[in-house]
């Protein structure tokens, strides 16, 4: 029961950074490579935002996490992505690279490079043989990222700025000629990728720490993602899946210190496989 | 006589900086009417098109000369989805539906709020795309995605409506339907439409005035009927003859003779 209830925590966490980085994929042919960074800063800043006021407050703290995806994604989109149209693929994955370095050297000069805990003094709620725990903390993370998988199911199949979005995702073009703000669904895009790492940093913080080595969990986001296929979402889930458990697995049955270097095994074995991921599809690969 | 809708002068646009593409391109498009802009491969036309419906710097092209004026208000170098709003609505030549999504989510994309023209409406005028409603847009044939690109375009509340190339890619016969069906939707709408066509004979047999362009020039222009029924036109641009005369090969050789209008 432990061993999945530690998958599925671990599937969450990836999940949620693996959506982000197919929706920016999606929408604008982008591969960013600070997702990582961009959900441990956005864990950092959910925890201090927390400590606002005189006692921690949730509130506050979730407050501070949406303030911070809406302005870092319309930021990076308006100051820096949205000058990219028409240039080389690479030249914005190497822009993200830039964003990975600059977020990390803050989290260094802002915060430290402090190794931070998020504890809202959440008490354990479930018990498992041998100790182990699952917080209600944990809980909620895998409540919320159910939540937030079917709340984007709907928007992009019932809602209205949806279709305008999937159909953005499709041909910009086109969609700018039917009278859609192109810059508003990207900045969107970058908005809802961003709110999703900061959650997906959150709940990882929440349950180990944050701190400049955490970043590495936007690998295994990008991982999932690839080994879903890059352009499809539930790709990402089953990916994410794949990458979790091989991870727990390694960790549990050969040594923790492989766990870091398992995911990129098996993004090794499915690119030669089947490039364009589990559920990607082939002529999307093509164009990156 | 008619207000005049758009009012392009004197434009210039130039692609990366070095290669003007049209030169000096005047016409006019007065409300309620249809005019077509008809030329060979190069002519300038489909830049023409991009510059009014503001597509131009997605390709690295700019306006370098001229004035785009729409409903008496300069549109030179206004974004695609403003132009949009406001009523300029293009049919593009490529890639006119999205493809991943259904019929009616393509219809719906393109939908306003305040829109005169519905849904069902669109279904009347296609009643083919009411029977794929459901299906993906990639997977419709040609004259289906041409009926579904001008659906999105009527649903999209037009003051003027930009088709380009209607004709590409199709067979003949479904050519003369989709014409006939534009020209009863524009008759019944009273819609403003540019149409341009390398099928001169389809594009000036359903509309009123017509310009021709050649070398990204105007050449010529005149309402449809006299165009249809100029010497020069129709050895040019309509095989030497209507469609129901014929000919020989040496007959409808285009370029026996230089054209007269120009060099």
């Amino acid at each position: 029961m432990e061993f999945l209830a530690t998958i599925v925590i671990l599937t969450c966490t990836n999940a949620l950074l693996a959506a982000g980085i197919v929706i920016l994929y999606k929408a604008g042919r982008t591969v960013n490579l600070a997702h990582g960074e961009l959900a441990i800063v956005g864990g950092y800043v959910f925890y201090s935002a927390s400590l606002s006021g005189s006692d921690p407050s949730l509130p506050f703290a979730i407050a501070g996490a949406l303030a911070y995806s809406i302005c870092m994604g319309v930021f990076i989109y308006v100051s820096m992505m949205r000058r990219l149209v028409g240039e080389p693929f690479y030249v914005a994955i190497l822009v993200t690279v830039g964003i990975a370095i600059v977020l990390k050297s803050a989290i260094i000069v802002i915060w430290k490079a402090e190794r931070l805990t998020i504890d809202f003094g959440v008490a354990p709620a479930v018990y498992f043989s041998g100790g182990a725990t699952l917080s209600y903390m944990d809980i909620t993370g895998v409540v919320l990222t159910i939540a937030f998988f079917v709340a984007l199911f709907l928007f992009f199949q019932f809602t209205r700025l949806g279709v305008q979005f999937r159909g953005t995702a499709e041909n910009a073009l086109l969609a700018s000629q039917r009278g859609v703000n192109v810059n508003f669904v990207l900045s969107l895009a970058w908005v809802i990728a961003i709110g999703a790492a900061t959650m997906s940093g959150v709940f990882f913080g929440a349950r180990a720490f944050l701190s400049t080595d955490a970043v590495m969990i936007g690998l295994a986001g990008l991982t999932a993602a690839l080994v879903g296929g890059l352009d499809s979402l539930r790709g990402a889930i089953a990916g994410a899946f794949i990458v979790a458990a091989a991870q727990y697995l390694t960790v549990r049955l050969i040594d923790p210190v492989l766990s870091e270097a398992v995911p990129f095994l098996i993004l090794l074995a499915v690119m030669s496989i089947r490039p364009w991921g589990l559920f990607g599809t082939m002529e999307e690969l093509d164009r990156v | 006589m008619a207000e005049t809708l758009l009012e392009v002068r004197q434009l210039e646009v130039v692609y990366n900086r070095v290669a003007t593409a049209i030169q000096g391109v005047s016409l006019t498009v007065a409300a309620g009417a249809v005019v077509a802009l008809v030329g060979t491969n190069g002519a300038g036309k489909t830049t023409t098109l991009r510059a009014i419906s503001g597509f131009l710097p997605s390709e690295d092209a700019e306006i370098t000369d001229g004035d785009i004026e729409f409903e008496g208000r300069r549109i030179n170098g206004e974004p695609p989805y403003r132009l949009a709003r406001s009523g300029v609505i293009l049919v593009p030549e490529r890639e006119k539906v999205f493809a991943t999504l259904s019929v009616s989510e393509n219809l719906a994309f393109a939908a306003q709020e305040d829109g005169a023209i519905t849904l069902d409406r669109v279904f009347s005028y296609f009643p083919r795309l009411g029977e794929r409603r459901n299906q993906l847009a990639g997977l419709l044939s040609g004259g289906e995605k041409q009926m579904l690109a001008i659906g999105m375009g009527l649903l999209c509340r037009p003051r003027l409506l930009l088709i380009d190339e209607l004709s590409l890619g199709l067979a003949p016969i479904a050519i003369t339907e989709l014409m006939q069906r534009l020209q009863e939707i524009c008759r019944e709408l009273r819609l403003t439409v540019l149409l341009v066509e390398q099928n001169a004979y389809a594009a000036l047999a359903i509309a009123d005035f017509g310009y021709i362009m050649e070398s990204g020039r105007v050449v010529f222009d005149g309402p449809a009927s006299e165009l249809l029924a100029h010497p020069d036109v129709r050895e040019f641009y309509l095989g030497g003859c209507t469609q129901t005369e014929t000919k020989s090969y040496r007959d409808v050789k285009q370029y026996r003779r230089k054209r007269r209008w120009w060099g």
